[in-house]
This record gives structure tokens, C-alpha cells and sequence, in this order.
């Protein structure tokens, strides 16, 4: 179990192990009321008090929640979808930095979703700055739900930055100083 | 989605393959023999992917006094991300260089087999490699094992690309350590790359500054003009001795296309038109409407009722208008961002719809997932 998902369900059992005096203390949902069982939104309430703590957006959670209940989905799997969600946020989260949108986070736990990896998040977020992800995030995502290996997707989101596009063509530049791969470029003759 | 996935994919999806003829003329010095003009051939072939890139090379040259250089070259890079922004290359490479004189004196023969492995550290918008490399050098009968270590940096910015290189060398008795510059710039009309560089401290190599500078200008479709001209040293691995030239001459390049690899298959896919819609089905399309709302569109041939749950509608359903034949429209208020969602059309089963992503939902079926750009 990864620290993320640990301090989540942590969050979640201490939080549940209160009563529900203590939640009433916090913010609510007021969406959720009437559409999950009581108990049940108890206990989304603590998950979404532990993504606030660790400033994660919490609208996604809700809108899962909103979904499963939408779909008649017994309480239990409501619960797992939303844990599994916030844990998927934290992750990209962590990859992309704490200072990501709300918007890029959801974006890379999708992106997580379809089966990248944080490293690749991670990558984005070193190759791009502090440009905005979001849109970057969701076509990789894209590409990896069609099959692409996420190496190849992170390289052709990335290749759509000019300066990181230099950056790959400046590898063969490196390369040709040493004949790996070949030099294009005219050279005087050589002569052994 | 698909039309923005062909667009961001595409400069990466395509693995280049790309063959090219070099021919010109010479005017080279070489250090310890006449300055002398030299007519010259270099055929190559090359083949780039994301993590592979092979090539081959030849270069054929004719001095004025009949003499000729006969040079081949093979090579070969596999590239992977380790983690995070440090990524592996292996490299090798072999080659062979012929000098033959037109008396029929004969002249021993060069070659070389080398192996390469870097770590690269890349960043934004600069990096940095540590490279490490072994091998064989022949001459003749005999042969020597050459060992390379190389710490290098690059940054590309304001349209420029620039490295910078040190490389320590030994073979046989000799030693020497290069520096090594190189610059690359173009635009539409002309490529530029240079490099200069001194051979800091050398034992048996030679020492002293060389520089050479390469232009490319593009003449009318395939071919392209070539010059260059500078100062290389001395390469007791590859078999070259130091000299001064200038070149000119043509690129033609036979081919440079998308060569057939399982991402170029994938973005002839992605290209190909989305099928309609049948009967049951629907495909979405979402625009841009005004201050800040979005217009999502349904096409679904023969519904009579088109209903949305998403993310953004608290997963209620919301019914959508019929705006001509088979279209259906809603005008909403969604911020930029992914989101679930499914359609119903005729009141029947919740589906995704043709157009976007799907993926398979916790609570059954599949749910569309949608990006707001």
C-alpha cells in the first residue's frame, strides 16, 4: 500500500471512528444529502475533510459520489470509488507538485487512470514548468487508453513544445560528436 | 479530441526514416601533406525513432592526384527513461577508412568498433549528460583499445541549441582531453550549426584550436546546398588526421517520410474519420460558446429524446434540444477541465458515446470522459 493511500485510509478510519458530532463541524456537502445513505456520507465527508487537508480538490470526490448514486450503486462501492479516486489525486498530486489546479490534478489522476504512471506526470510537470498541464495531461491520457506506451505519449505531448523539440534535436547533435547516430551534417573529407 | 490528439501527437508519433546523397567539391590541407582540391560522394540512410536511431554512411573522395578515400560508417542508439528526468542511451558504432594512391601503393586500412553508454539528465530547457565509451581500433594488423569518459551540458533557447562538451581519451600511448562547443540555429530559409573547440592538454594527439561551421540552405524541394569549412583534429580512434577544408556542394535527399512503426499505424488511425452514428448510438462534440458556456453537441440519427449526466449536471439528468435532423444541442456552463459523463437516447441504457474517450466505470458500463480545453 503506497504512503499516499495509507495516510488516506488512515485519515479515513480515525475520521469515522469519531462520531458524527465531529463532522457536523465541518463543511458539508449539501449535494449528498438525500442521495447517499446517511452513514454512507458520513463517512465520504471524512475523505473529503482529508483531501481539504491535503488540498486536493474535493469536487471530483463529490461528483463520484453523485455518480455512483446515480447509478443505484450500493453504498460500499460508492465509498471504495471515492477513496480510490482520492487516492488517484493524491498521486498525481505529488507527481505533478502541490501547486498544480485543481483542473491539472484531475486531469493526471485520469491520466492514472488510463494507465500512465506519476514518473510521467512528473516528467510533464519538469519538461512543461509551470505552463498549465491540463489539457497536456488529458491527451496523454488519451494516447495511453489507445495503446500508446507512456513513454511514447509523454514524448509526443512533450514534442509539441518547440524549446523541448529543440531539445530533441539537439540529442542527435550530441550523438554526431561521437558517430552515434550518424552526423547529417556536410563534413570536410576525412582522411585516414 | 481526436482532431487535438493528431495535432499534439504527430510531430513525435512518426519514425523518419531518411536517405540523402552528398556531392561536392574540396579544398583540404591536411597537416603534413600538400594542400590539394578533392571531389567527394557521401550516400547516407537514417532512421529516427523516439528511443531508436540506426544509420549508415559512406563517403567516397578523389583528390586531384588520383589518390581516394574510401570511408564507411554504421551506428546505432537505443534510448530510455530510467525515471523522473534521467534517461539511458547505448550506442555503437563501426567503421572502416581506406586511403588507397593511384600508384597502387598500399596503405593500410582503418577501423573501429565502439561502444557507448550515457546517463542523461534532462531538464528545462537545459541538461546535462555523463558518458562513458570502449572499443577497438585497427590499423592494419595491429590494433588498439581506445576508452572515452565525456561530461557534457545543453540548453536550447531563443532558438538556439548549444552543447557543451569535454572528453577525456585514451588509445594506445596517446591521451588527450577536447572542449568542445556547438551551436544550432534555422528558420524556414537556412540551417546553421558550428562547433569550436581546443584539444586542452594532449600527450602524442596534437594540440591547439579547431572550429568548423556547416550551412544548409534549401535550393527547391529535395535539394539543398551545402558549405563548410573549418579546422577538425586529430581522431587516433576513428583513424583521421587533422586538416583545414572547405566544402561545397548538394544535398539531395532520395526520400524522408513516416516509415511504417506501430505509432505511425496508430496515427493513421486516429486520422481516419469517425464512424456515424447508427441508430442507438450518438456521437458529442463540445465548443466554445459564449461567456464562459459550452455548446455540446449529439448527433444520433433517429432519437427522439437525447438526455446528458455528468459531472458538471451532479450526475441529473438533462434533457437536450433537438436542433435540426438527428442534432441535439445544450448550452451549459462548464469550466475548463476533464469530466465524466454518459448520454441516454430514447430513454435507454446510459452509454458513452462515439468521439471520446471511455473507460470502464466503477458502478457498470462504460462512462465518456470529456475535456474542456
Amino acid at each position: 500500500m503506497s504512503r499516499t493511500k495509507s495516510r488516506l485510509v488512515a485519515a479515513f478510519v480515525l475520521a469515522t471512528g469519531l462520531s458524527t458530532v465531529a463532522s457536523q463541524a465541518r463543511a458539508q456537502d449539501p449535494r449528498l444529502e438525500g442521495r447517499v445513505p446517511e452513514a454512507t456520507r458520513v463517512q465520504i465527508e471524512a475523505v473529503l475533510d482529508s483531501a481539504r487537508t491535503r488540498e486536493l480538490p474535493t469536487e471530483p470526490l463529490v461528483d463520484r459520489a453523485l455518480e455512483g448514486a446515480s447509478k443505484g450503486a450500493p453504498p460500499e462501492l460508492i465509498l471504495s470509488a471515492v477513496i480510490r479516486l482520492a487516492d488517484e489525486m493524491a498521486a498525481a498530486s505529488d507527481a505533478m507538485g502541490q501547486a498544480s489546479s485543481a483542473s491539472e490534478v484531475i486531469a493526471g489522476a485520469s491520466a492514472l487512470r488510463a494507465g500512465a504512471r506519476p514518473d510521467d506526470l512528473a516528467y510533464l510537470r519538469e519538461v512543461r514548468g509551470d505552463q498549465p498541464l491540463t489539457v497536456a495531461a488529458a491527451v496523454m491520457a488519451d494516447l495511453v487508453a489507445v495503446g500508446v506506451p507512456a513513454d511514447t505519449a509523454v514524448a509526443a505531448v512533450i514534442g509539441a513544445s518547440p524549446v523541448t523539440a529543440l531539445g530533441v534535436r539537439l540529442e542527435g547533435a550530441v550523438d554526431a560528436l561521437a558517430d552515434s547516430p550518424l552526423p547529417q551534417r556536410p563534413r570536410g573529407p576525412r582522411k585516414p | 479530441m481526436a482532431k487535438i490528439l493528431v495535432m499534439v501527437a504527430a510531430p513525435m508519433l512518426s519514425a523518419q526514416g531518411t536517405g540523402s546523397v552528398d556531392f561536392g567539391a574540396s579544398w583540404v590541407d591536411y597537416e603534413g601533406f600538400l594542400a590539394s582540391g578533392a571531389f567527394f560522394v557521401s550516400p547516407t540512410l537514417q532512421y529516427n525513432a523516439p528511443s531508436v536511431s540506426l544509420g549508415t554512411a559512406a563517403s567516397y573522395v578523389v583528390f586531384e592526384s588520383g589518390n581516394r578515400i574510401l570511408q564507411a560508417l554504421a551506428a546505432g542508439a537505443w534510448r530510455t527513461r530510467l525515471r523522473d528526468r534521467i534517461s539511458a542511451e547505448l550506442s555503437g558504432s563501426a567503421g572502416i577508412a581506406t586511403y588507397a594512391v593511384r600508384n597502387g601503393e598500399d596503405y593500410p586500412g582503418y577501423g573501429h568498433l565502439l561502444g557507448r553508454a550515457r546517463l542523461h539528465l534532462s531538464g528545462h530547457p537545459s541538461g546535462g549528460w555523463l558518458g562513458t565509451a570502449i572499443g577497438e581500433s585497427y590499423l592494419g594488423s595491429g590494433s588498439a583499445t581506445p576508452v572515452e569518459i565525456e561530461l557534457g551540458a545543453w540548453t536550447a533557447q531563443h532558438g538556439i541549441a548549444a552543447t557543451v562538451l569535454a572528453k577525456q581519451t585514451w588509445i594506445a600511448d596517446s591521451e588527450y582531453l577536447d572542449v568542445v562547443g556547438t551551436g544550432q540555429w534555422h528558420d524556414d530559409h537556412v540551417e546553421l550549426d558550428g562547433s569550436l573547440g581546443f584539444r586542452a592538454w594532449s600527450n602524442g594527439a596534437g594540440e591547439g584550436v579547431y572550429g568548423e561551421l556547416n550551412i544548409r540552405v534549401p535550393i527547391w524541394k529535395q535539394i539543398a546546398a551545402i558549405i563548410s569549412g573549418g579546422r577538425y583534429p586529430s581522431d587516433p580512434v576513428r583513424g583521421v588526421i587533422a586538416a583545414n577544408y572547405v566544402s561545397a556542394g548538394l544535398r539531395v535527399t532520395a526520400f524522408s517520410s513516416p516509415t511504417p512503426s506501430p505509432t505511425s499505424e496508430l496515427l493513421r488511425e486516429l486520422e481516419r474519420p469517425e464512424p456515424r452514428p447508427r441508430p442507438g448510438e450518438a456521437r458529442i462534440t463540445i465548443v466554445p460558446a459564449t461567456q464562459g458556456t459550452q455548446t455540446i453537441t449529439v448527433e444520433a440519427p433517429g432519437a427522439e429524446s437525447v438526455e446528458l449526466t455528468a459531472d458538471f449536471t451532479d450526475w441529473e439528468p438533462v434533457s437536450l434540444n433537438e436542433s435540426s435532423g438527428g442534432r441535439w444541442e445544450l448550452i451549459i456552463r462548464v469550466t475548463p477541465g476533464v469530466y465524466r459523463f454518459n448520454l441516454r437516447v430514447n430513454g435507454g441504457p446510459w452509454i458513452a458515446p462515439i468521439g471520446v474517450r471511455a473507460e470502464d466505470g466503477e458502478f457498470g458500463g462504460r462512462v465518456g470522459v470529456l475535456l474542456v480545453p
